[in-house]
């Protein structure tokens, strides 16, 4: 088996009184595509947040690389690429500007930045707006600048937090597209979505609900178990079971 | 590992001015991509420049005033030519009674009325002497005080012009400001209030912005660490804070002919304590808001205002009442703009305003040390 990227045992975050994550324990492989599914909620982002180093584990590790986000958070942030819920690069700029700067924010010389800025803007289809200002940009478009944002810098690992909310369906696919390159050469990706159809892309996906992960496997071998069609139905039946099991 | 942490060490310090240099380069492209920063940035000094230093006038001169005078005498016909010499006041209507005078004055064709009694003449001769009354218009209590003291001065060059016994004599001298000339207080204050607008005001404002909009998230997630990113943001504001005061300092000396009596590397200096101050106080702001709009406000009514009302930018700490001079003191302006007054207009150097420029220091270190703390843990 390929090597372990993300290793969490234990991991668990309060805020106050609320438990948002509950003793997770999951594992990511380099190279896979992670898929995180789960309600509005449940605990998706949190989790993202502190293998990003944005926010402090109350309890358990997690390891990023081999390195303890809990305790050398800055160490990580070499290794990690990161795009954000809401599209957050700067409007005012131009698409290659974002570009230059997060390449340069990563510490990489100009010759290197033009290079990959180049090689990224020629894979994903930005060429045409590199000069461009990102508020002229149609959503699925900008989404595409926010993943070559994250990965100028070759990062072991990228983390994308519903990369595809809002965006038409040809976009998503497109992106998606984009995603199995990634991975297949090399770069591990973590990927949050509510899309069911999403989901069924991914190598591996874990169900998140309350803040527990109530399923890991690959997508065929969850829909085998729970004798259903689509990863869409194993969601629903997990979730129903799970709220009966609370209640 | 433990040779990469090696290796990160040896090119740290060239890396991090590089990666500040890049962070100043994209918020210089903030600003100029703004109109609306733009226009405060270089619209707003010349405007203010224009306000102040022209419309904004606390000069008064030729107040019209009536002259009812009931002695008609050599004495009283003299005194009213030279009220008239003087420049401070004009006669507009010589009326027969008070009451027509004050007809004068409800219609606003006076300013004031100048009421000489009978007997004026011969009384002033005598030991007990005589006086003159000066009726004012109190609705505008500002020139009504001027021109009270105006013709305070005015009796009393009067006196010692006619009175030979007079007892003693009353010389005022005017110091740094010898015409008493507003502008030439007020336009150096210029300098104080554009720099805590640009350096609390605008840095609070930008760096509020990238919290709201999710950018500041998102480069937290990279190598950068937070007071790098703050220094990267603040550093073209720190150098347009500097142009501006230049810019007032020039405008104030060969447009308004303002005397720059002291060292201008002196006030240079001290000028980087009020700027590091303002900034702090910025930086502060912006770590205890979550948007640009609560940033402005809180900047708005934190700084900016009461440096404009509170500082002695205009209205005088002296005649405010205790409570507002205890917020004087812990304005920055207030200390800033008895520096740039002292080394403009009286020339005085170090050894007279450092302790204005260690209250500055003060004051930010205290306030840089709030908001880092803030900053670094709301973040992570």
């Amino acid at each position: 088996m390929a090597e372990p990227v993300v290793v969490a045992r234990g991991l668990t975050r309060m805020f106050g009184n609320f438990t948002a994550v509950d003793h997770v324990d999951f594992t990511v492989y380099q190279g896979e595509i992670f898929g995180f599914l789960g309600a509005n909620g449940a605990g998706k982002t949190t989790v993202i947040r502190i293998l990003c180093g944005l926010l402090r584990p109350s309890g358990g590790t997690c390891l990023v690389d081999g390195v303890d986000v809990g305790k050398s958070p800055e160490k990580v942030k070499r290794r990690i690429g990161y795009m954000s819920q809401k599209f957050s690069l700067y409007e005012d700029l131009t698409v290659g500007e974002n570009l230059e700067f997060y390449g340069g924010v990563y510490g990489l010389g100009k010759e290197q930045i033009r290079e990959r800025k180049r090689e990224l803007l020629g894979r994903l289809g930005l060429e045409k707006v590199e000069r461009q200002v990102t508020s002229d940009l149609p959503l699925g478009w900008k989404q595409r600048v926010a993943l070559a944002s994250a990965v100028l810098h070759r990062p072991k690992i990228v983390f994308l937090d519903e990369p595809t909310s809002g965006v038409d369906p040809i976009s998503r696919r497109n992106f998606w597209s984009m995603i199995h390159n990634m991975a297949a050469s090399g770069t591990t990706v973590f990927v949050t979505t509510h899309y069911m159809d999403e989901a069924e892309y991914c190598d591996r996906i874990s169900i998140m609900e309350a803040g527990k992960i109530i399923a890991l496997d690959t997508p065929g071998k969850l829909k085998e178990l729970y004798q259903k069609v689509s990863v869409e139905e194993v969601f629903v039946h997990l979730l129903a079971k799970w709220e009966k099991k609370a209640s | 590992m433990g040779k990469e942490s090696k290796l990160a060490g040896y090119g740290e310090l060239s890396e991090v001015k590089s990666k500040i240099i890049i962070l100043a380069v994209k918020e210089y492209r903030h600003i100029i991509r703004d109109p609306r920063t733009l226009g405060i940035i270089f619209m707003l000094p010349i405007v203010m420049i224009l306000l102040y230093g022209y419309a904004i006038n606390l000069d008064v001169r030729n107040i019209p005033v009536a002259v009812v005078d009931y002695d008609r005498s050599p004495l009283s016909r003299m005194m009213v030519e030279k009220m008239v010499s003087s420049g401070y006041f004009s006669v507009t209507g010589q009326p027969q009674n008070i009451s027509k005078a004050r007809e004068l004055i409800y219609s606003g064709r006076a300013f004031g009325t100048v009421v000489i009694p009978q007997g004026f003449m011969s009384d002033a001769t005598k030991t007990q002497g005589t006086c003159v009354q000066l009726l004012l218009d109190g609705s505008d209590a500002n020139t009504a005080t001027i021109a009270s003291n105006y013709f305070n001065l005015f009796v009393l060059g009067l006196e010692n012009d006619l009175s030979t016994a007079a007892p003693f004599s009353v010389q005022v001298r005017i110091l740094y400001n010898p015409d008493l000339e507003s502008v030439k207080f007020i336009v150096p204050g210029l300098a104080a209030i554009l720099m805590m607008l640009i350096c609390a005001l605008m840095t609070s404002a930008t760096i509020a912005r990238e919290k709201e909009t999710g950018t500041m998230e998102l480069v937290l997630t990279t190598p950068i660490k937070p007071h790098q990113m703050l220094i990267g943001k603040v550093l073209p504001y720190i150098i347009i804070a500097f142009l501006e005061c230049l810019l007032i300092v020039g405008f104030a000396h060969l447009w308004f002919g303002v005397p720059v009596a002291g060292s201008l590397s002196v006030l240079m200096v001290m000028t980087l304590g009020y700027v590091f101050c303002a900034l702090s106080i910025g930086i502060t702001i912006s770590a205890a808001v979550r948007t640009q709009q609560v940033a402005v406000s809180l900047a708005m009514v934190s700084t900016l205002m009461p440096s404009v009302m509170l500082s002695g930018f205009i209205f005088p700490v002296a005649s405010m009442p205790w409570i507002l001079r205890m917020i004087s003191k812990a304005m920055p302006a207030t200390y800033y703009l008895k520096i740039i007054r002292g080394i403009m207009l009286k020339g005085v150097g170090w050894s007279y305003l450092w302790p204005n420029f260690a209250v500055l220091v003060c004051i930010g270190a205290f306030f840089i040390l709030i908001g880092m703390k803030k900053f670094s843990t709301r973040l992570t």
